[in-house]
């Protein structure tokens, strides 16, 4: 008979928190975790329907549910008229293509079904992201679905139709070749494709008055102008983490959304998780993914990160430096021992800096690589692209002051919306005679322009681009453009009247110069075929510091309440609000601060405190003259009088999903300080808005949960570990176990040592498994329905916390609890291990969700597919159906889930089914073999950057998942509870500098 | 206070049950019988645009199943065939026929003939037609004898008792792969199918999965 008093739980020797209530363990607190849901009936009088109308409502439904039951609905097959290549119904088919990014952009692989795209998965074999995407390029498959994308050409706010257009731009191009192209400007984001060089040069050939500006709100040109100002030549440079054992981080998120890059990830979790294994200090202002990773984190003001790194540079000798009087607050073993730490690893150390910083912080951070000796090593520059030298947007805003420009062409981006505030370009752009504006969404920018186009999305365009190593990539159109949009290349060869007006031709004229001509055919299928150009990246450059002297950082004066500093974030969720109105974007929370639908300026509890602030509190912020208003939030980890904003929200025009999400801080975004400004004073308007966070949602409490252990103690702790979990399994199980008799034995193992809580699982599940999204209503009553989540846990004090995070599905229990309250046997085992959720049996009792102990399961309160969010509560009243287009995005191979249905991970069982069909129909006639390790791949595994989810058989010893598990870090969460979950973690380690002392309350 | 029952309640009362119990019953007879898909599908054979006979096709000409399904070995589905399958032969056999008006239209405007399904599975069964073509299942054990039908029907109940019945007892159904296509095969005299089935079984290592995510995921 096993025991039934309650198991003894391991103490973790640490205290980890989830939220600031959480820490002070007040009321609200307790209250919200009382609730498994925690939603209470009471909602329903929020929707005012009383029980006459209630009653009402349902009548009519039950008699129109009655009128349509009679007859057998017809339903049609429409085969092809005529056969497909490569298409074979019911099969997927995969296209290798690219999303362009200003910043870099990215090779995927789309599966395609019948000719709809419906998931994005990294390149396998591009050498950058070897199968794995981040959230965005996963979410774009949803922008392009978008029924709020624009359909037609607008002229004066009416619709116009494309032949309209494509006359005024023969007209166009006639009159501007007549005057040499006076007064013709083209604003386009930056980019590095061929195809669009090819077309610059051909403007600068046949229009030479005309010029071509770019500018995008986040971008690392400070980087590349620091590479030319410090070595002579244009170069930007390519960080190997894989080789350094001493990362330092400057204001820098290199893991994150801010400065991220999936080859950095990859990169850096490897030299995490070998035997020697790096250690990462980060000097930030808020709390990043950088942050959360860090062996040792200061928080300091972005604009002290120049004196910081000057002080450092003093120590380490570097030339130029001695003048140095800059002291760091409290701790000088942050400048003596990490440069120690720096020189004790010659040559296998780094330092970085971020996007925001200045070009003299890079250039002193390449002088500082240059001393270490790490340039060539963990630290290679390549040149820049040649490109046609292209004008800035303050040039253009100048231009359209004087009144030089009569036709302005903006390419994309949105520059009404986030152009640097000073320009005032919302009122310029108006002075140009003609605008046409190229875009995805009417938006911002479009209400200003006369003309507006509807732009291809990139899954429908013929174009070329380039990774951020800097090898060319071929992007083809997966579908016919669902709403004729135009694609870049084609306005800007009508309009410059170039030779072809097919963006095709173009870029097969731009490939030209990248093979020999003889072969240019089986090059250019090869080209197409593999997505990218073998060989094309971009080749380290021999450089040689040239001797210019480095800047001194400028004595600033101190922070305090009157003289805050604000600092610019790059949003997770929005990248710079080109997301705004992608759904799945929007309530994927923050993975620092937990925030969805919303973004907030984030203040140290500290200083909050001393301000009176609380979450939720409506600040005014004043910069300049400048003001804006935004929600306040509290976030542990803040340096002190620093205040951070996510740019992104509070769009204006865009389509239903980002409409007022929200708030908009470009107004005081300025050209001088783009990355952080001093001087900022806040104030409180008395307003509240209601912030809505998953932070407190679904908590274990209190239990042993996430493990982190330093490298030092993990001999110890795991001797520990494995006697506690053979003390459990001595205990045996209530009811009686499920048998195993499965070929394979599926199993998860997930290293928290190397995941960084990217949310890119989070997004390629959705995108998987058809799961909705809810609102931000929903979400505030703990409805979300995210298969997997990411925790995030605060560890050690509330001012200068660590940070863990931790992804969490469902982890298919052995002893599953689920299981044996199902009432109708809805969830059940199957025999190679899988807790199967059946959804035509489930009734909807909820039963399972509340003995979950994981809380993984989630529950369908509203027809989210079928229903406009915002009318959830109208009953029959709500507009019914799916936008067409959004139904093509649904992924055929898993059930589209309605009202009244529990779901929960799967493990992809639609890709296990798949392989174990595939082997079964290869072996045909004989006796099928094993599914080899490897095959299957769930999505949050194939995607995940740092390589951190292994799925596999657990009955082959030899398979990665078993080897993993094998590992002294395994563990089970809640494994006291005795469920034998298939899913274990393995912890966390942490490289302390045991001279210093560490985050998250380790002294 | 007046009585509330009247010498007469005895009889109406009486009535009143009986009829509640008679067509308590009626009602649950019609639902027996009229409820499950052996009376809802089976016998439903819709008029199709063009009148293709599977009699004369298959029956007496001889195509074989893989001539139109191409794609039923590799794919879930069993593709219904394109316009241009039926131009292969009929650009030159009864190329100005009447009755193949539509086909011909399709073939030249490229839009799809609108064929009536038969066949349905709710939206959250994933049935897949190659692993059961590949491992000894013949056509003929879901669709019936397709090939002497001039108008298709549904020929079998595909409820999921009937799915698993058979995958409880996959002997039952079994063939050697070589005959999966002939939908007349029977097993040699002297065998009985479930001998036949069973080597099949053992040979092919057939092992017909009963969980719920064989089908539903």
């Amino acid at each position: 008979m096993p025991s039934l008093e309650q198991p003894a739980n391991l103490a973790c020797g640490q205290v980890y928190w989830r939220s600031l209530d959480q820490l002070a363990d007040t009321a609200e607190f307790r209250e919200f975790v009382l609730k498994t849901y925690p939603a209470s009936m009471s909602e329903l009088l929020d929707g005012a329907i009383d029980r006459r109308k209630f009653l009402t409502l349902m009548a009519a439904s039950l008699s129109l549910a009655g009128l349509t039951g009679c007859r057998r609905p017809s339903i049609k097959i429409l085969p092809y008229a005529k056969k497909q290549e490569n298409v074979i119904a019911g099969l997927p088919t995969y296209y290798a293509t690219a999303l362009p990014r200003p910043n870099g952009s990215v090779p995927i692989l789309v599966e395609t079904h019948e000719g709809r795209p419906t998931k994005i998965e990294g390149h396998p074999n591009h050498p950058l992201t070897q199968g794995a995407a981040d959230a965005w390029a996963q979410a774009s498959v949803l922008d392009l679905y978008d029924p709020d994308r624009s359909r037609t050409v607008v002229f004066g706010g009416l619709p116009s139709t494309i032949e309209t257009l494509v006359d005024l731009l023969a007209t166009k191009s006639k009159s501007l070749a007549a005057t040499g192209g006076e007064g013709f400007r083209i604003l386009a984001e930056p980019s590095d494709a061929p195809s669009i060089l090819l077309l610059q040069s051909h403007l600068k050939r046949t229009l030479p008055h005309a010029s071509w500006h770019t500018y995008t709100p986040i971008d690392n040109a400070n980087a590349v102008e620091a590479g030319s100002r410090a070595f002579g030549t244009p170069v930007k440079p390519q960080y190997k983490f894989h080789d350094a054992s001493v990362v330092v981080a400057v204001d820098c998120d290199f893991l994150g959304a801010g400065d991220g890059d999936i080859a950095q990830i990859r990169g850096f979790a490897k030299a995490r998780s070998t035997e020697a294994m790096n250690r990462l200090y980060v000097v930030e202002p808020h709390f990043t993914l950088t942050g959360a990773m860090a062996d040792h984190r200061l928080r300091l003001p972005a604009s002290s990160a120049h004196g910081y790194l000057f002080a450092l540079a003093k120590s380490l000798g570097v030339m130029g430096t001695e003048q140095s009087t800059w002291t760091p607050p409290g701790d000088l073993k942050w400048i003596d021992e990490v440069a120690a730490d720096l020189l004790s690893k010659p040559g296998q150390s780094l330092v970085v800096v971020g996007h925001r910083q200045p070009v003299a912080v890079h250039a002193l951070a390449y002088s500082i690589n240059a001393k270490l000796g790490n340039i060539g090593k963990t630290v290679a520059f390549s040149p820049t692209e040649n490109s046609e030298p292209a004008g800035s947007i303050q040039s253009l805003a100048d231009d359209l002051k004087a009144g030089k420009v009569t036709t302005l062409v903006i390419l994309g981006g949105n520059p009404a919306y986030d152009a640097p505030a000073d320009l005032g370009l919302g009122e310029l752009i108006g002075k140009a005679e003609t605008v046409i504006r190229l875009g995805l969404h009417v938006d911002e920018t479009s209400e200003l322009a006369k003309w507006h186009v509807p732009q291809a999305h990139p899954l429908e365009s013929w174009g070329d681009c380039r990774a951020s190593d800097g090898s060319l990539l071929a992007i083809q159109p997966q579908i016919e453009p669902l709403f004729d949009g135009m694609t870049a290349i084609e306005l800007v060869a009508r309009i410059s009247g170039y030779k072809t007006h097919s963006a095709y031709e173009v870029v097969r004229e731009a490939f030209k110069s990248f093979t020999a001509n003889d072969d240019f055919e089986t090059a250019w299928r090869r080209f197409l075929h593999d997505g990218f150009l073998e060989g094309s990246g971009t080749k380290p450059q021999e450089v040689t510091l040239s001797p210019t002297p480095l800047v001194l950082p400028d004595p600033l004066p101190p922070l305090s309440a009157q003289n805050l500093e604000l600092v610019y974030q790059r949003d997770s969720s929005l990248d710079d609000g080109r997301f705004a109105n992608n759904g799945w974007m929007q309530e994927c929370p923050d993975p620092v601060t937990k925030l969805v639908w919303d973004n907030a300026a984030a203040l140290s509890p500290k200083t909050a405190d001393a301000m009176g602030i609380k979450d939720g509190d409506m600040l005014k912020l004043t910069l300049n003259g400048r003001s804006v208003e935004i929600a306040a939030l509290r976030m542990p980890g803040q340096a002190e009088f620093t205040v951070a904003v996510p740019l992104g929200y509070g769009r204006k025009v865009t389509g239903r999903v980002g409409r007022h999400v929200g708030f908009d801080a470009y107004p005081l975004r300025t050209s001088r300080s783009p990355g952080f400004a001093t001087g900022l004073t806040i104030a409180k308007t008395g307003k509240t808005h209601k912030l809505v966070r998953t932070q407190d949602h679904h908590t274990m409490e209190g239990r042993d949960i996430v493990r982190e252990v330093s490298l030092e103690d993990l001999v110890g702790k795991a001797e520990e570990w494995s006697k506690h979990r053979s003390e459990i399994e001595e205990r045996g199980a209530l009811y009686p176990q499920p048998e195993f008799t499965g070929e394979h034995q599926w199993g998860m193992a997930i290293d928290l040592n190397s995941c960084i809580g990217c949310n890119a699982c989070m997004v390629a599940c959705q995108a998987e498994n058809n799961i909705p999204i809810v609102g931000k209503d929903e979400v505030a009553l703990g409805r979300e329905m995210h298969w997997i989540r990411n925790d995030r846990y605060f560890s050690g004090e509330e001012d200068d916390p660590g940070m863990v995070h931790q992804p969490v599905a469902c982890v298919q229990c052995e002893n599953a609890p689920c299981e044996v309250v199902c009432p109708v046997n809805a969830t059940v085992h199957s025999l190679d291990g899988l807790n199967l959720q059946v959804y035509n049996r489930c009734v909807g009792t909820r039963y399972c969700a509340n003995n979950c102990p994981y809380k993984v399961r989630r529950f369908n309160f509203f027809n989210y597919n079928e229903r406009p969010l915002d009318q959830l509560r109208l009953g029959p009243f709500a507009e019914k159906g799916m936008p067409e287009t959004l139904q093509m995005q649904k992924n055929p191979d898993v059930t589209v889930r309605i009202r009244g249905v529990m779901e929960k991970c799967t493990y992809c069982v639609q890709r296990v089914e798949r392989a174990k069909i595939g082997v079964k129909v290869a072996a045909a006639d004989s006796v099928p073999g094993k599914i080899p390790d490897g095959t299957i791949t769930p999505a949050c595994a194939q995607t995940c950057p740092a390589q951190a989810i292994v799925f596999g058989d657990i009955s082959d010893p030899k398979s990665r998942v078993s080897q993993l598990k094998a590992n002294q870090r395994d563990y089970a969460l809640l494994g006291e509870l005795n469920t034998k979950p298939r899913t274990t973690y393995g912890a966390r380690l942490k490289n302390p500098n045991p001279k210093m002392s560490q985050p998250g309350g380790h002294a | 206070m007046p009585q509330v029952f009247t010498p007469s309640a005895d009889v109406w009362l009486g009535r009143i049950f009986l009829s509640l119990v008679l067509g308590g019953a009626l009602l649950v007879t019609c639902v027996y019988y009229y409820g499950p898909p052996e009376y809802t599908r089976v016998g439903y054979a819709p008029s199709q645009p063009v009148a293709f006979s599977h009699a004369q096709h298959v029956g007496q000409l001889g195509m074989s199943c893989l001539y139109c399904h191409t794609n039923v070995e590799q794919s879930p589905h069993a593709n219904v065939p394109t316009s241009q399958t039926c131009m292969n032969c009929h650009t030159a056999i009864k190329a100005t026929s009447p009755l193949l008006t539509l086909v011909r239209e399709s073939y030249s405007n490229g839009n799809p003939l609108a064929w009536e399904r038969i066949h349905q599975v709710p939206d959250y069964v994933q049935f897949n037609h190659s692993v059961h073509v590949n491992r000894g299942v013949s056509c003929v054990s879901c669709h019936g004898k397709v090939n002497e039908m001039t108008v298709v029907r549904h020929d079998k109940p595909l409820s999921m008792g009937w799915c698993l019945d058979c995958h409880r007892h996959p002997e039952q159904n079994l063939r050697p792969n070589e005959h999966v296509y002939q939908l007349d095969w029977k097993p040699l005299l002297g065998q009985t199918q479930s001998e036949v089935g069973k080597q099949i079984q053992q040979q092919y290592g057939i092992k017909a999965p009963v969980e719920c995510s064989a089908c539903h995921r």
